[in-house]
This record gives C-alpha cells, structure tokens and sequence, in this order.
C-alpha cells in the first residue's frame, strides 16, 4: 500500500514501524517530516507462522504433575486414589485451557498446567475437607465451625493468588495470558 | 474400586493379638496380649474383684469400644458405614488400632487416664484442664499421633471402596 500525503514523492528509503497507528499518527501531523513522505506499508513484515506447528498438545502424564507437585504424589499412587478422577478431570480441562501454541515450549508448557491443575486440586480437598461442616448433615456446632469459611491462605478464593501453586502458575502465565484472552489468533 | 490388595484383608482378622467382635463390629485386645505389650503384670488382679479375669476383660472392651469412637470422631457420620467396613478390611488400620489401644490401655494405668478423663475431661497427659469435656481426653497425645499417622484423623477416605450394602455387617 502507497499513502501519498503533502507533495509526493518516492524514495528508497524504509521506514519499520510496530503499528500503522503510529504511521497514521505521523501523517496526520503537518509538522512531521513523515507529511512529505511517500510511504509503502509492508504488513505483516514478520515471518509467517505455520499454524499446524503448535496444534497438538505434547503428552501430559501424573509423573510430569508431580515432578511440579510432589506433594500430591500419595494421593495419586492408585487409580482408586480419592484424588484420581479430579486429577483426570483436572488434566482435559487444564490442557485445554494454558494453549500450547502461546507457550511453545514443551518443557514450560508442562511446567504450567501441573501448577494450574495443582492450583484448583488444592481447593478441591480443601473443598473435601469440609471442615466447617458445609456438607455435613450433623448439626451445625457453632463453636467450632463458625469461624471456618472457604479461606486459604488468608485469602479467600478469588483468584490464583490463593494458594502457592496459583501464586506460581499466575506469576509464570501472566505474561502469556494476557495474549490469550482478546481475540488474538495463534 | 476396592482397598489396595496389599492393604485389603478379605476378612476382619482375630490372631493372638486381637479378636474380632462379629456383634460389635469391633478389634478387642487380647488379654494375654495386651499384658505383654503394655508390661502392666499385675493388670488383671489390679482390677479383679471376685480373683477373675472378668473386669479385665470388660476392660479391654471398654478401651476397644473408647478408641473406636474416638476414630469415628474425625469422620464425618455419612461415611460412618465406610469407616466401619475400612477398619475391620484394612490391615494397616488394624496395626493403627492395635497400636491406639495399646497406648490408651497404658495411658489409662497412669493416674487414672482413661477413666479421669471421662469423668473430668482432663487430658493428664497434656496436662491440661478442659472446662469442656472432650472425646480427645480419653486418648494420650501418643494416641493422638498414631490416629494422625496411620491417616485416621482425615475426613476423606484416601481410596475410593465399594462396600457390599446389601450384606452390611452380615459375612464379616
């Protein structure tokens, strides 16, 4: 694309930007020496990316959770393990939800979807606990369950930042996900 | 799902160490036993009224009846049945209740254990007067380790077990 502003004229010279916004806003300023310029706009000028490279996840066991979460390792031992379905649920939708394609590198890839699976494993058994006798159908005892309430770490769940594993896959991923969420296509 | 094999005992099992009660539902410790592993020689005659070993089993019931309930303090009552089954099924839990009653029986021969603490709710051990009575008095704080070890102090069974409800406590 030629963009022809002020008296035109051609010449070699190339000029790279990020944006077009920042070429438009160049142009749109009379004062800037870019008014005279004649400007070719070659966009994208990245290299195109193959798309099928990043399609398929890499293979994803418990010894790969547990090398990231070993603190979980004697809940898992069994497949009749209490924690074994929530580990299986836990895997499709973590796998699923941290996109190999943004991360692009196996060995992080792996790193981050044991933290986020450890993340909601830990409330899960907090969940489990029950200790303030949510689920329970004994009475409620109020001396001894009025004060526990879905807290872990001082903080109530609302974020990664509750638990230590969240607090690590958030830290690691953040960089990462804000990419993920606005559309852009990789 | 089942209890791992090399954790699962097809039947409660009674040796000379214990005896399964099939009405209770309960381990029981054997008297010989349980004179041996405590060193508490003279238990029987301590407790003997008429020169019979009656009171000294009654005893060892009693300690088994308090150590029981005292695990079932930590489950919550929906898995009461489960609880049941798990610590007549399991060999590992059978070690935990050998060695709590083991320990309650000792802890009870100190100054009244078990008994002062039933009455008064205080732990002699950890010394402590509970204005409130509690279950947890009537176990030593050894007791209440080997409960936390063994994983009887958690809420949630660690395997996922079927238990035959049909035959609840009728081949076991």
């Amino acid at each position: 694309m030629v963009i022809f502003m002020g008296i035109p004229f051609e010449s070699n010279s190339t000029y790279y930007t990020d944006s077009q916004n920042q070429a438009f806003l160049e142009i749109v300023n009379p004062f800037s020496n870019m008014s005279l310029y004649a400007i070719q706009i070659i966009y994208p000028v990245l290299p195109t990316i193959d798309g099928t490279e990043y399609d398929e996840n890499p293979t994803f066991e418990v010894s790969d959770f547990l090398v990231w979460a070993k603190a979980f390792k004697e809940h898992l031992e069994e497949e009749d393990s209490f924690l074994y379905p929530m580990f299986n649920g836990m895997k499709q939708i973590a796998t699923s939800v941290i996109h190999y394609g943004l991360i692009r590198n196996e060995h992080q890839w792996r790193q981050l979807v044991s933290l986020y699976m450890a993340h909601y494993l830990e409330i899960l058994i907090t969940a489990m606990k029950d200790e303030g006798n949510h689920v329970s159908l004994n009475a409620y005892n109020k001396d001894k369950d009025n004060h526990l309430e879905m807290a872990i770490g001082n903080i109530t769940f609302e974020e990664f930042k509750s638990t230590i594993y969240g607090r690590m896959f958030w830290h690691l991923y953040q960089p990462f996900g804000k990419f993920a969420f606005w559309g852009v296509t990789i | 799902m089942a209890i791992p094999t090399y954790d699962k005992l097809t039947l409660p099992l009674s040796d000379g160490d214990m005896t399964y009660n099939k009405e209770k539902h309960r381990y029981v410790l054997d008297l010989d036993y349980a004179v041996y592993e405590t060193g508490l020689a003279d238990l029987i005659e301590e407790i003997s009224i008429d020169g019979t070993n009656d009171n000294a089993l009654w005893l060892m019931d009693l300690v088994s009846h308090v150590c029981y309930e005292y695990i079932r303090s930590f489950k919550d009552s929906r898995f009461d049945k489960r609880l049941t089954y798990y610590l007549a099924h399991s060999k590992s839990m059978r070690n935990a209740i050998k060695k709590l009653m083991v320990d309650t029986l000792v802890y009870t021969n100190q100054e009244g254990g078990l008994f002062t603490g039933y009455v008064t709710g205080i732990n002699l051990q950890e010394a402590k007067n509970i204005t409130t009575m509690k279950l947890e008095t009537v176990v030593s704080m050894v007791g209440k380790q080997i409960i936390l070890n063994y994983g009887l102090g958690e809420r949630e069974f660690r395997y996922d077990f079927d238990v035959d409800m049909e035959n609840y406590e009728v081949t076991w």
